[in-house]
């Protein structure tokens, strides 16, 4: 049975708000619902981030609105899971790199189009993919809470 | 080379040019010519995107204004910027918006706030686009994003005006990861008998409310300055 870490040592999600966890939780000006892909995590630029199971770097890469980008591979429950952190300052990996559950992988940044915010708003974005390349929208990616087991919406949780 | 000789020396060739400039206005070109495809394209004045100097120095707190970002001095005294205004929302969007303020040593003045804001979106980057000669004023494309764009809001400021929000571009293009981005770059603007026309170098699609992509399809939008009207072609 895979061991689960939390990537954070304070683990909540941005603003308290629901707007920032999985699913169809955002809104255009429109009103129209429009698809959060993952957490994001309340994440001051170069908080530590931790690998949240033992696994193998799929990717490191720093590119578009996401940024500097790391991707752990790992089994869970007999399926094979991609941990995708986004945002980051500086990765400590490489990729094809063996990790062990809870190991300091990186630090959470402001890349791609997270430059600028302020610090209240400054996150780490995580997402949990069934595939490395995932499509578009929701495609590909899971609720984080299915591999957490609960969602620290209002109070932290502790890594 | 003296200057004298210099200017002795390019008489003959200005009287030239000056005789083909009368012969072209008195010849002029036929009705049939004025309006041809061959015409209009010789008419038409390519767009570029210019850069305006950040304004890092703006403070939008004594106006109401909060999580101000990317402000830009678009003329002298005049700064565009991103903020929330909590004072104008009425329908709960407290999105970023566009807003001008005017600066002056007696207190800045806010001079417009767009009429809505971008919802859920944390990012807003603006491309300019100067239209001159051919229409006084300038095109800014805001694009919208949290995580992934969210869509393109389109103003137009006249010169010496105010911004007007003229249209949006709710279509995208996969980057090179296979999600959506801004069309922005990709877009190809023209001027061309008074309108703009704004094209794009490849098929763009719009996302469905799951976020999956819908069709793709060449997109095209024109704009006419006089009637702030914009549409899709």
């Amino acid at each position: 049975m895979t061991t689960i870490y939390w990537p954070l040592q304070s683990n909540v999600i941005r603003r308290r708000s629901v707007n920032n966890t999985f699913g169809l939780v955002r809104r255009y000006s429109s009103g129209m619902p429009k698809p959060h892909q993952g957490w994001d995590f309340e994440a001051p630029v170069q908080t530590p981030v931790y690998s949240i199971a033992a696994g193998t770097v799929a990717f490191v890469r720093n590119r578009g609105d996401y940024g500097l980008q790391l991707c752990i591979e790992f089994d869970f429950e007999e399926q094979t899971l991609y941990a995708f952190y986004a945002h980051l300052f500086k990765v400590h990996v490489a990729e094809g790199e063996t990790v062990t559950g809870n190991q300091l992988v990186a630090a959470s940044g402001d890349s791609g189009n997270a430059a600028g915010m302020a610090v209240a708003d400054q996150h780490l974005h995580f997402e949990i993919r069934t595939a490395e390349q995932p499509r578009l929208g929701l495609q590909d990616r899971i609720s984080p809470l299915k591999v957490f087991g609960r969602c620290p919406l209002l109070q932290p949780i502790s890594g | 080379m003296t200057q004298s000789l210099r200017h002795v020396a390019a008489t003959p060739v200005r009287w030239l040019g000056l005789c083909l400039a009368a012969l072209a206005l008195c010849v002029g070109p036929g009705p049939a010519e004025a309006g041809s495809p061959a015409a209009r394209q010789a008419d038409a004045q390519s767009v570029l995107p210019i850069n305006l100097p950040p304004a890092p120095a703006f403070d939008g707190r004594p106006l109401g204004l909060t999580d101000c970002r990317g402000s830009l001095d678009y003329v002298p005294g005049v700064v565009l910027a991103f903020c929330r205004n909590p004072g104008q929302d009425r329908r709960g969007d407290q999105g970023l918006r566009l807003v001008m303020v005017q600066l002056a040593e007696g207190g800045a003045r806010l001079r417009y706030s767009a009429p809505e804001g971008a919802g859920d979106a944390y990012s807003a980057r603006p491309t300019v686009f100067d239209l001159s000669p051919a229409i006084q004023g300038r095109l800014v494309f805001v694009d919208h994003a949290a995580e992934f764009h969210y869509g393109t809001q389109v103003f137009f400021i006249a010169t010496a005006g105010a911004p007007r929000m003229v249209g949006r571009i709710d279509w995208v293009t996969p980057d090179e990861d296979g999600q959506p981005a801004s069309p922005t770059p990709h877009a190809t603007l023209t001027v061309e008998a008074g309108r703009v026309l704004i094209g794009f170098d490849r098929k763009l699609f719009k996302p469905r409310a799951d976020g999956s992509a819908g069709p793709e399809r060449n997109v095209r939008f024109s704009f006419e300055p006089d009637k702030h009207r914009w549409r899709r072609l």
